[in-house]
C-alpha cells in the first residue's frame, strides 16, 4: 500500500514538472475584437516618473475598462541588463529604450510607429534617432532634458551675487568664488547652517564623471549622436574642455585638497544629502532632480534655477539638451495589444488631461509642439522649455553614440583615475581614445 | 532484483528532471554559447566563433586577469579571518555563562539578512559614519572609505567577515558539542591546561568542521556577487571588481554574452579545483577517534 502511495506520488511529481516546462508560452490572453479584455505591460526606466505614469494609467483606465496596464520600473543604470532578462521571459508590450545601441540590438522586434498621429507633433530633430533609413519610425519620444548646473539662486543671491552674471563659464567662476570665499569666512553660517561647500561632485557614478562630462568633449568631433556612432575612431579634440569641467566641480567641493574622495560619493549623497538639504549650492545635474528635491524639501526646490553647462569661447550660455527617454513596442504582442498600446500612449501626449499630466506630474519637457502654453511646474524645466525656444542649447546626447559602455567604462574609470592620482590627463585621453576603437571592432 | 533496480530509476526521476531543468540544461547551453559571439538578446544572430572567446579572456582585455587576482587575494584573507572568528566565536558561546544562547542568535543573525542588502548598510556606514566620524574626532583613517582600492577591499573584507562568521560559528559549535566529555576529562586528570586541551584534543577532533568550514568560505568568497555589487559596484576604477561581477558586466552591461559564458567556464572550472583541492587535503588531516 505505502509503495503504492509513493508510486502515484513520484508519478505526479514528475507529470507536473513535465506540464510546468510545456506551458510557456501559451499565455496569451487575449484576441482582437475591440470591447474585449486586454492587459498590457509597460517596462520602463524613468523611476522618477513613476507615480506620473500611475496617475496616467489611472486615468485612461477609467476612461477604457476593457484596457489593464501593468507598469515595472527598474532604475536607469540597472535597466539594460533587466530589459534583456524580461525580454527572454515575459516580453513587455511597451518599454523604455534608450541610445543606438538599443535600435541595433532590438530593431527586429520594433512596431514600425511612423503612422502614429501624436508624431506629426514631434518637434524637429526629435525622431531622428529611431528613424530609420527606409523612414520607419521604431520609437515615440517621451520628453527632453537638458542639463547645467542646478544651483540653489536663493543662496547666491544672499551671497551678493546676480544671477544673470553667471550665464558665462568666467562669471560662473567669479560668482562661485564669491560664494566659497563666504562659506569660508563663515558669513552664509547663520542662515544656511549645513552649507560646507559651493558643490558636489559624484564621480562614483559613472555615468556623470563619464557619459554627462565627457559628452562636451563629443561635441567637439561629432554634430549628431548618430555621426558619432558611425564612427571608427575618436579625434578627441575636445578633450581639454572635459578636463576644465571635471577640474572645475572638482575644485568647489569639499574635497578639493583629496579628489581621491570624490569616487565614493554617490549620486543620493550629492542630491538627497547634498543640494536638497542645502549642503552645497551646486550640482552639475539636469532637470530631472526636481522630483527628489521635491520629496525631500519644497521650499527648496522653489529656490532652485539652473546655470547653462558654459566653457569659454565655446559653450558660454549653452545648456546641453536632447531627448532621452522612448518608448517603443514590441510587435511580437498581440494585436489587441499593439491598439491598446498605441492608443494610450497617443492619449497620453495629445489629449490635454493626459498632456496636463506629462508636465505637471511626470515633469517632463515635451518634444511636441502641441502643448500650448501649459507651464512647467518646476523652475529647471522651465529653462530647459525657454532654451529650446531661445535656441540655446546644444546636443546633450552625442554620447549616446558612442561604443556601448565606451562613456562609463572608458572615460569614467579614467576619470576616477586621474581624481585619484593614479592617471595623468594625458592617459586619460589617450586610453578614451584607444578604447573608443577597440570597443568598435570588438562590437561589429 | 531486476524489478527493484527499474523502481531505483523510477524514484529518482522527480529529483533527476528537476536537477536537469534547472541545473544540467541550463549549464549545457551555456556551454555552447561560450563558443558564439551571441549579444544576449533573443532573436538576434549568434555566430559560432570557436574557442575565441577563451583566447580572448587573456588577451584582450585584461579585467578579467585583474578580477581575479583580486578575488584570490580576497579570498585567501576572507577564508583565514571568517573561520578564524567564527572558531573563536564558537568556543566563547560554548563556555558555560550567562546569556550564551542569545549571543549565538545574535551573531548568526547578520548571515539572515541578504547581502544587498548587507552591502547597501556598509556602504552608508563606511561612507557616512565613518566620514561623520573622521570629522569629530580628527581621524584620518577613517575619511574617504571605499573611495581607493585599499579601502574598498578592507570593506568587502569586514562586511564578509561581519557576515559569515555566524554561519562558520554554527558549524563549528556543532562539532564541538560532538568532543565527548571523557575525552576533556581524561586530558584534564592528566594535567593540561586550557592551551594544551585546544591544541591536542579540541583542534585535532574539529577538523571534519573545518573541512566543511573552509569548504563554505572558500567557495562563498570565491562566488561572491551581491556584496561586492551594493558595496563598491566594483570602482573606484574597477580596482575592487569580483570575477562574479565581472562576468556579469560583460553580459548584461557590454552586451557580450558569449565572451562572458566562456569567463563563465572558466570561473566554474577555477572555483571547482580550488574547492576539490582544499577538500582532499583537509580530507586527510581528518582524525578518527
Amino acid at each position: 500500500m505505502k509503495k503504492a502511495v509513493a508510486f502515484v506520488m513520484a508519478m505526479a511529481t514528475t507529470l507536473s514538472l513535465l506540464a510546468g516546462c510545456g506551458s510557456q508560452g501559451s499565455g496569451a490572453d487575449n484576441s482582437s475584437a475591440s470591447g474585449e479584455k486586454v492587459t498590457i505591460t509597460i517596462y520602463q526606466s524613468k523611476i522618477e516618473a513613476n507615480e506620473g505614469y500611475k496617475k496616467a494609467i489611472e486615468t485612461y483606465q477609467k476612461l477604457h475598462p476593457e484596457v489593464t496596464i501593468n507598469l515595472e520600473a527598474v532604475t536607469g543604470n540597472d535597466f539594460s541588463a533587466s530589459l534583456k532578462a524580461k525580454m527572454q521571459s515575459d516580453p513587455p508590450t511597451i518599454f523604455s529604450v534608450g541610445g543606438f545601441q538599443d535600435l541595433k540590438d532590438y530593431s527586429d522586434i520594433l512596431e514600425d510607429l511612423s503612422d502614429q498621429p501624436i508624431l506629426e507633433h514631434a518637434l524637429p530633430g526629435t525622431k531622428d534617432m529611431f528613424t530609420m533609413e527606409d523612414g520607419r519610425v521604431l520609437a515615440i519620444p517621451l520628453y527632453m532634458e537638458g542639463y547645467g548646473f542646478v544651483v540653489n539662486r536663493q543662496m547666491f543671491e544672499d551671497a551678493g551675487v546676480d544671477f544673470n552674471s553667471m550665464m558665462t563659464f568666467e562669471g560662473m567662476k567669479a560668482g562661485f568664488d564669491t560664494l566659497k570665499a563666504k562659506i569660508d569666512s563663515g558669513e552664509m553660517k547663520e542662515k544656511y547652517p549645513l552649507l560646507e561647500s559651493v558643490m558636489e561632485y559624484p564621480t562614483k557614478e559613472l555615468w556623470i564623471a563619464g557619459d554627462h562630462d565627457v559628452n562636451v568633449a563629443l561635441t567637439h568631433d561629432f554634430s549628431s549622436a548618430k555621426e558619432a556612432y558611425d564612427a571608427d575612431s575618436l579625434p578627441g579634440t575636445g578633450f581639454a574642455d572635459y578636463k576644465t569641467m571635471v577640474d572645475f566641480q572638482a575644485s568647489y567641493t569639499t574635497n578639493a585638497d583629496n579628489t581621491a574622495n570624490l569616487n565614493s560619493v554617490d549620486y543620493t549623497t550629492s542630491l538627497e544629502g547634498g543640494l536638497a538639504i542645502e549642503r552645497v549650492a551646486a550640482i552639475k545635474q539636469g532637470n530631472w532632480v526636481a522630483p527628489a528635491v521635491e520629496t525631500t524639501d519644497p521650499e527648496v526646490l522653489a529656490k532652485l534655477d539652473m546655470l547653462p553647462y558654459s566653457i569659454s569661447g565655446y559653450s558660454d550660455g549653452k545648456y546641453f539638451v536632447g531627448v532621452s527617454g522612448y518608448w517603443a513596442i514590441c510587435n511580437k504582442s498581440s494585436e489587441a495589444q499593439k491598439k491598446a498600446a498605441k492608443d494610450f500612449i497617443n492619449w497620453f501626449y495629445t489629449d490635454p488631461e493626459g498632456q496636463k499630466i506629462v508636465v505637471e506630474n511626470c515633469k517632463f519637457v515635451p518634444p511636441y509642439d502641441n502643448f500650448g502654453d501649459l507651464k512647467a511646474t518646476d523652475p529647471l524645466a522651465q529653462r530647459i522649455m525657454d532654451a529650446n525656444s531661445e535656441g540655446n542649447t546644444m546636443d546633450g546626447w552625442v554620447y549616446s553614440g558612442a561604443p556601448n559602455t565606451w562613456g562609463q567604462q572608458a572615460a569614467g574609470v579614467m576619470v576616477q583615475k586621474y581624481l585619484a592620482g593614479e592617471a595623468t590627463w594625458e592617459e586619460v585621453t589617450q586610453s578614451s581614445i584607444e578604447q573608443w576603437a577597440s570597443m568598435r571592432t570588438s562590437q561589429k | 532484483m531486476k524489478k527493484s533496480k527499474w523502481r531505483f530509476w523510477l524514484f529518482l526521476l522527480p529529483a533527476f528532471i528537476s536537477f536537469a531543468v534547472v541545473v544540467l540544461i541550463p549549464m549545457l547551453i551555456g556551454f555552447f554559447y561560450a563558443f558564439t559571439d551571441w549579444n544576449g538578446i533573443v532573436g538576434s544572430g549568434i555566430d559560432f566563433v570557436g574557442v575565441r572567446n577563451f583566447i580572448d579572456i587573456f588577451t584582450r582585455d585584461d579585467s578579467f586577469l585583474h578580477a581575479f587576482g583580486f578575488t584570490a587575494s580576497f579570498s585567501i584573507c576572507a577564508v583565514i579571518l571568517v573561520n578564524l572568528v567564527g572558531f573563536l566565536l564558537a568556543l566563547l558561546v560554548t563556555q558555560q555563562f550567562k546569556g550564551a544562547t542569545l549571543l549565538r542568535g545574535i551573531f548568526f543573525m547578520p548571515n539572515l539578512i541578504g547581502g544587498l542588502l548587507l552591502g547597501f548598510t556598509w556602504q552608508f556606514i563606511f561612507v557616512s559614519i565613518f566620514e561623520a566620524l573622521s570629522k569629530s574626532t580628527g581621524w584620518s583613517f577613517l575619511s574617504g572609505w571605499l573611495s581607493n582600492p585599499e579601502t574598498g577591499f578592507i570593506g568587502l573584507l569586514i562586511l564578509t567577515v561581519w557576515q559569515l562568521s555566524g554561519y562558520m560559528m554554527i558549524v563549528y559549535i556543532a562539532q564541538i558539542q560532538q568532543i565527548p566529555e571523557s575525552v576533556k576529562e581524561a586530558a584534564r586528570i592528566d594535567g593540561a591546561n586550557g592551551w594544551e586541551m585546544l591544541k591536542g584534543i579540541i583542534l585535532p577532533l574539529m577538523m571534519p568542521a573545518f573541512t566543511i568550514g573552509l569548504f563554505l568560505s572558500i567557495s562563498n568568497s570565491f562566488k561572491m556577487f551581491d556584496q561586492n555589487l551594493a558595496l563598491t559596484q566594483g570602482g573606484p576604477y574597477k580596482s575592487t571588481e569580483m570575477l562574479a561581477l565581472n562576468i556579469y558586466n560583460s553580459a548584461f552591461g557590454a552586451n557580450e554574452f558569449g565572451f562572458a559564458q566562456a569567463k563563465a567556464i572558466v570561473f566554474m572550472i577555477l572555483v571547482a579545483a580550488i574547492g576539490v583541492t582544499q577538500l582532499v587535503i583537509t580530507k586527510k588531516k581528518e582524525v578518527e577517534m
